[in-house]
């Protein structure tokens, strides 16, 4: 309490110093007058006495600054005098300070944006009240879960409540208005319960709502409460249709509530008593609350426990079948954005530690030329702590002015981000739309800079402070700095040109993979097609006959618009994220012995003219023809890729492989031709093996339609979705858009990666560059003398430059010595992380070392020419 | 500034502010110079007081709330600060006081046998 009250005391003593200075004078003067008068009594001389009294005072000024320290708080006192001084010294130096922060705004601002962005996918993706505390419960792997296994273990668990379960499906959404196709959730009645939300408008579902009969309910997402109705009260109560259905509208979901990523709409999941009891048929995401108490582990150990019993009572269906709970944050985080978002950290971190060393090499170099000023604050008293503490106050300062830019530098970075991102793509990202600089980034930054401040500023500090200490007031003569500097600052810029290098690959590696993966889609001509999707509900399409019936008049529809050269039905465009669907399949003569070792490949339902409608080139054998009907003997294509893996010697041609595993009695296919692969999923890095059958043979309720014109398809879209309108008017036609559009958006993310992989490079090159100007220029502007007086003795200018330019050209040798070895290594890294990759392309090997090499160099040189160009005379005369 | 210097100044000051509040009790207000004339005589001249560090301590005090201090003149009718206990100064010197008395105590115990012994 005491120490606090003379704490609070002292603090305010900074303020009304001059009053308090002159009571002290006052003060000290009546001790001297009080100690002289005593003497005088004794029988001293008034110089006597008065010399007793300030002896015995112990020196007026020195008891004042005693006193003062006492008085005041030093530490607070010398820091904020630090901060005026050093702040000076950088509004002196705008060229340095300029520089300096710049290089910090940079190192910061991307650290801050890609920490803005990890917080957004990796901390909260949503925004739920106890998002901390709900966990996702699956067969491991996020494999969804059986529905009589969920209801045991909603039975059984102790250490979860609530447990809900959902099931996300498309949905046709239909009445008032063009029917749509939404994303739907079907969700048990406690669903809203264990998320811990409440509808804005309306109510949740009730229990009893998620029983057959009872669950013609629906609760709109805010986001399509505004866009389809309105915003519109009135719609509680009203009944809209879905696949055909009618459902009473109860209620509208909370704004910022979008579970499962993405949602527009939720549904009670009422299951058939035979579902209820299935074991087989894994079709739930399982959710629950933790407990109070209760840890991810323990709730872990309690389902690892109930999985065993189950494993042991229902032996066929449930053997090994394992119970994982994690975090809900963990279930919704995409597959590889944890993986790519760690990797950005760490680059990002990286870039930081080059502009950090940047600055303590700029800082160095003032201090070379700042060395008579601390000589002179030496040699006045300052000690070497001072110094130090001087120094680092200014560097701090420095990347507090670096980080305030930074923040700037961050948001226009993250706008760009967001205002970039397909809106349509942002909704399937879980976290996209949370992105934003919120208080834990602006700590963020704040801590980086402190952090950046202390590291890029502790060696020059103590650097130049041992010099300070040793030289003092020698001036000018001789100086260059300490050989241990010297080093310090070589072994910075080495490691930055290497960093920068390894960088510059890897951008330039990613990038080029992006282009070229992105280029190669040139060969299917996407601006000329347009797609769209289709999703036939079951209700109104039960039977396969009558899906095909919809399909033949949906392609004759469409390929009687205006410019349509040709129509085709089909799965999954190339270069696709998500559309593949794969199947298990048996080959004829090596049927695998179970379904775990049986073969598995993408498969395609398409109509005849669709390998000559993308381009695919059927390499043996023939297309598809009208005559692949429903009754005539079932065919398949397969790629390349497939033909080779399972029959390497011979011709695919003729052979029979079959859908299933190998228990299944599906029929036998003749493979009739072979085509070209395609990369359909780039996620997949190469072309899966494929198996292409007629649609007629293998109709799908889900399929994208294509049209090929012979100009831009854009302007098509409202005829396309009337043709569908005219054949089923409550059918919706979505991801309506051209199929280069399409394309772009499935690989947007990995365009991101490319371009902020660029931006890291080029910032990390640039820093480099400068670096290694900087050093050269300084040590060259050390040595002038030295050239001087070499030139004056007879070296003739080649000699000088060589003499200048070799430590450049070591450094350089030594950067690309680590620097290549290590830019090897990481491509392999990168490239099994980011698809499209090719961690030994030659060029980006050879063609980005060798530019940097040459920039480095040049950045070199141009000092050393300076050096070159020293007039004898005039650097003597400086001694 | 050197940590070993602030060590001793502490200890120092500790006993140091002990006898400026006793003196201070003993005597009524007083003036800087009074009290280290006083702790000076008191001691019987073997304690040499550097006055100058006195008034460091005297503002400690102050900023800790146990004395407090105002401007008077002397008896010669010089202007001169004057100190004098505060309330919780005099509870400060009880507490010290009876602290003093039983470090000295523990003291003269361990030291008064270890003299027989030798």
């Amino acid at each position: 309490m005491r120490r606090l009250r003379a704490w609070f005391s002292r603090l305010g003593e900074l303020f009304g110093k001059r009053r308090r200075e002159q009571e002290l004078s006052a003060e000290m003067d009546s001790h001297l007058q009080l100690h002289m008068d005593d003497n005088l009594r004794r029988g001293m001389s008034l110089a006597e006495a008065r010399r007793e009294a300030i002896m015995k005072l112990g020196g007026i000024e020195q008891t004042k600054e005693t006193y003062r320290e006492r008085r005041r708080l030093p530490i607070l006192e010398t820091l904020l005098q630090d901060f005026r001084y050093g702040l000076r010294m950088l509004w002196k130096n705008p060229g340095f300070t300029a520089t300096a922060v710049v290089t910090l705004a940079l190192g910061i601002g991307v650290n801050t944006t890609i920490f803005s962005i990890a917080e957004a996918f990796l901390v909260h993706p949503l925004a739920l009240p106890k998002l901390n505390r709900l966990v996702a419960v699956t067969n491991g792997q996020k494999r969804p879960v059986a529905p009589a296994d969920y209801f045991d273990w909603k039975l059984q668990s102790q250490l979860l409540e609530h447990l809900s379960a959902y099931r996300s499906l498309d949905m046709n959404l239909t009445g008032s208005g063009e029917p749509e196709r939404v994303y739907g959730a079907a969700v048990t009645a406690d669903f809203f319960q264990t998320l811990g939300v409440d509808p804005s408008e309306g109510r949740a579902f009730s229990s009893g709502e998620d029983e057959l009969g009872h669950n013609q309910v629906v609760i709109l997402s805010h986001g399509l409460w505004q866009r389809r109705f309105g915003a519109d009260r009135a719609v509680l109560g009203k009944s809209v249709a879905i696949d055909g259905r009618p459902y009473a509208v109860i209620g509208v979901m909370n704004k910022n509530v979008e579970f499962p990523v993405p949602t527009d709409l939720w549904i009670p999941l009422a299951l058939t008593p035979k579902e209820k009891t299935d074991r087989g048929a894994a079709f739930l995401h399982v959710i629950g609350q933790l407990t109070p108490g209760a840890g991810v582990s323990q709730a872990q150990a309690e389902m690892t426990l109930l999985a065993r019993h189950l494993s042991d009572a229902y032996p066929l269906t449930n053997k090994d079948r394992e119970a994982q709970v994690m975090p809900l944050v963990e279930f919704v985080e995409g597959s590889i954005t944890r993986a790519y978002t760690v990797m950005m950290l760490v680059i990002v971190g990286i870039v930081l530690l080059v502009a950090c060393a940047n600055v303590a090499n700029l800082q160095f170099a003032r201090a070379t030329s700042r060395k008579s000023e601390m000589a002179v604050r030496t040699a006045l008293g300052a000690g070497r702590s001072r110094i130090i503490r001087q120094l680092l106050t200014e560097s701090v300062l420095l990347s507090l002015l670096g980080g305030a830019a930074s923040l700037l530098f961050a948001s226009a970075c993250l706008w760009l981000c967001v205002s970039r991102m397909p809106s349509y793509v942002m909704r399937l990202w879980a976290g996209f739309d949370k992105i934003r600089l919120n208080g834990w980034a602006f700590v963020f930054t704040f801590a980086a800079a402190l952090v950046c401040g202390i590291l890029a500023g502790i060696l020059p500090a103590l650097g130049t402070s041992k010099a300070a200490a040793g030289d003092a007031l020698k001036g000018g003569r001789g100086a260059t700095a300490s050989r241990g500097v010297q080093r310090l600052r070589s072994i910075f810029v080495t490691a930055q040109v290497a960093v920068a290098l390894v960088l510059v690959v890897g951008a330039a590696l990613i990038i080029k993979g992006f282009r070229e993966m992105t280029g190669s889609a040139d060969t299917y001509a996407p601006e000329r097609v347009l797609t769209l999707g289709v999703n036939l509900p079951v209700s109104r399409y039960p039977q396969s006959a009558d899906q095909l019936v919809f399909y033949r008049k949906a392609l004759d529809g469409l390929s009687s618009l205006p410019g349509v050269e040709s129509v085709a039905a089909f799965n999954c465009y190339p270069l696709s994220n998500n559309g593949t669907s794969w199947t298990y399949f048996q080959v004829e003569g090596s049927v695998a012995p179970d379904l775990r070792h049986s073969p598995w490949a993408d498969t395609q339902s398409i109509t005849p003219p669709y390998l000559q409608f993308m381009r695919v080139e059927v390499q043996a054998g023939r297309g598809f023809t009208a005559d692949d009907r429903e009754t005539t003997q079932p065919v398949a294509i397969v790629n390349q890729k497939l033909a080779k893996l399972y029959w390497p010697k011979e011709s695919a041609l003729g052979k029979h492989l079959r859908i299933g595993g190998p228990d299944d009695s599906s029929p036998w296919l003749t493979v009739v031709g072979v085509a070209a692969d395609v990369l359909y999923d780039w996620t997949s890095h190469v072309p899966a093996p494929t198996i292409y059958r007629p649609l007629t043979q293998a109709p799908l309720a889900a399929s994208l339609l294509g049209i090929r014109t012979s100009s831009g398809p854009a302007s098509l879209e409202p005829a396309v979705r009337g043709r569908i309108a005219a054949i089923d008017p409550d059918l919706p036609a979505f991801d309506v858009k051209p199929l280069d559009v399409a394309i772009h958006e499935s690989t947007v993310g990995l365009g991101y990666m490319g371009a902020m992989m660029g931006i890291l490079g080029l910032i990390a090159l640039a820093v480099a560059v400068v670096g290694i100007y900087g050093v050269m220029a300084y040590s060259v502007g050390e040595r002038r003398k030295e050239f001087g007086l070499r030139m004056a003795i007879g070296a003739r200018p080649r000699d000088i430059l060589w003499l200048a330019g070799r430590h450049g050209l070591l450094i350089s040798a030594t950067a690309f010595a680590i620097g290549l070895p290590s830019a090897i290594a990481s491509a392999r890294l990168v490239a099994s992380l980011v698809y499209g990759t090719n961690p030994g392309d030659p060029l980006v090997f050879v063609g980005v070392p060798l530019a940097l090499f040459l920039a480095v160099i040049l950045a070199g040189y141009i000092p050393a020419r300076r050096a070159m160009r020293v007039d004898p005379m005039v650097a003597l005369r400086y001694e | 500034m050197g940590d070993k210097a602030a060590d001793k100044r502490d200890v120092w000051q500790g006993t140091l502010a002990l006898m400026v509040l006793k003196t201070l009790e003993a005597m009524g207000p007083l003036h800087g110079y009074g009290i280290a004339r006083r702790i000076e005589q008191t001691s019987g001249d073997l304690l040499a007081v550097n006055y100058g560090t006195l008034y460091p301590a005297l503002l400690k005090l102050e900023q800790e709330g146990y004395i407090s201090s105002e401007w008077g003149f002397s008896d010669n009718n010089r202007k001169a600060k004057y100190y004098k206990l505060t309330r919780a100064g005099r509870k400060q010197l009880n507490k010290e006081e009876r602290e003093w008395e039983q470090t000295t105590a523990i003291l003269a115990r361990f030291l008064a046998p270890g003299e027989e012994r030798s």
